[in-house]
């Protein structure tokens, strides 16, 4: 099961790797040929696959979210959804767990900032990590 | 026998790994290793800690599980998901103790200020 799911992994690595090949020849492409519209396309074509990519790949890991009560302040399909399109289940987790501690989960507010500001930073770092496993620069 | 080399470690994944080697054999949640990194001159975010933790876990220098119990101050009707607790692997020691022996090979004018 664990080995299936490793070759999956690979083969959407692959598929990542041409789509990322196709959006940089798309983009210079147009660039090139001077169209805005065209690169702006091209690249909102790669976030929907990348989007959507992650959300399928993640479904499974996922699935107990939905057993789960939303907690304070917190729009738990929402922020599940945004976990998926991260492929963090570690993340969904960590957050969430940290609202059992008083200071974090004590009021709706407190929850809410805690989520917000843990979000932009993880965002940015997945992408980092993902463009680094795309050009094997993290061997 | 051959030796594999030990895996390089980033600067926020020694310090986790440094935090829990500290902890053993107790295992720590991502937000107490936030909170005691806050001491030091590095900083652990709360938003790139589980994204580490995963990427460490992945590599096989920490393993994780999920708490069997609430914590103390958990009342009922409180909102609880288990915590995920992490612990340093010998892989995570080995690639820790590599790092702290490379450190030390550097010559000493090139680290005082």
């Amino acid at each position: 099961m664990e080995q299936a799911h490793l070759s999956a992994e690979s083969a959407l690595d692959h598929l990542d790797r041409g789509v990322v090949l196709f959006t940089l020849g798309g983009v210079v492409f147009n660039a090139t040929e001077a169209s805005l519209a065209g690169v702006l396309l091209t690249a909102l074509a790669t976030l929907l696959y990348a989007v959507t990519r992650n959300r399928i790949a993640n479904l499974e890991d996922f699935e107990f979210a939905e057993s789960l009560p939303s907690p304070p302040g917190i729009d738990l399909g929402r922020f599940t959804l945004i976990c998926q399109w991260l492929g963090s289940r570690q993340l969904f987790e960590g957050l969430l767990g940290d609202l059992v501690d008083p200071e974090i989960g004590g009021s709706a507010e407190a929850a809410r900032r805690h989520i917000r500001a843990a979000l932009w930073p993880a965002l940015w770092a997945r992408l980092r990590e993902k463009i680094q496993a795309l050009f094997w620069m993290d061997r | 026998m051959t030796d594999t080399p030990a895996t390089k470690l980033s600067l926020t994944e020694a310090l986790i790994a440094h935090l829990l080697r500290e902890s053993a054999p107790a295992p720590l949640f991502g937000l107490e290793l936030v909170r005691r990194s806050s001491s030091g001159d590095l900083k652990l975010k709360k938003g790139t800690i589980y994204v580490t933790l995963e990427r460490m876990e992945k590599k096989g220098l920490v393993t994780s599980e999920l708490e069997t119990s609430p914590p103390p101050h958990f009342k009922e009707g409180d909102f609880y998901i288990p915590r995920r607790m992490y612990r340093l692997t010998p892989a995570g020691e080995q690639a820790l103790i590599a790092l702290e022996q490379a450190v030390a090979r550097i010559p000493g004018f090139l680290v005082r200020s």
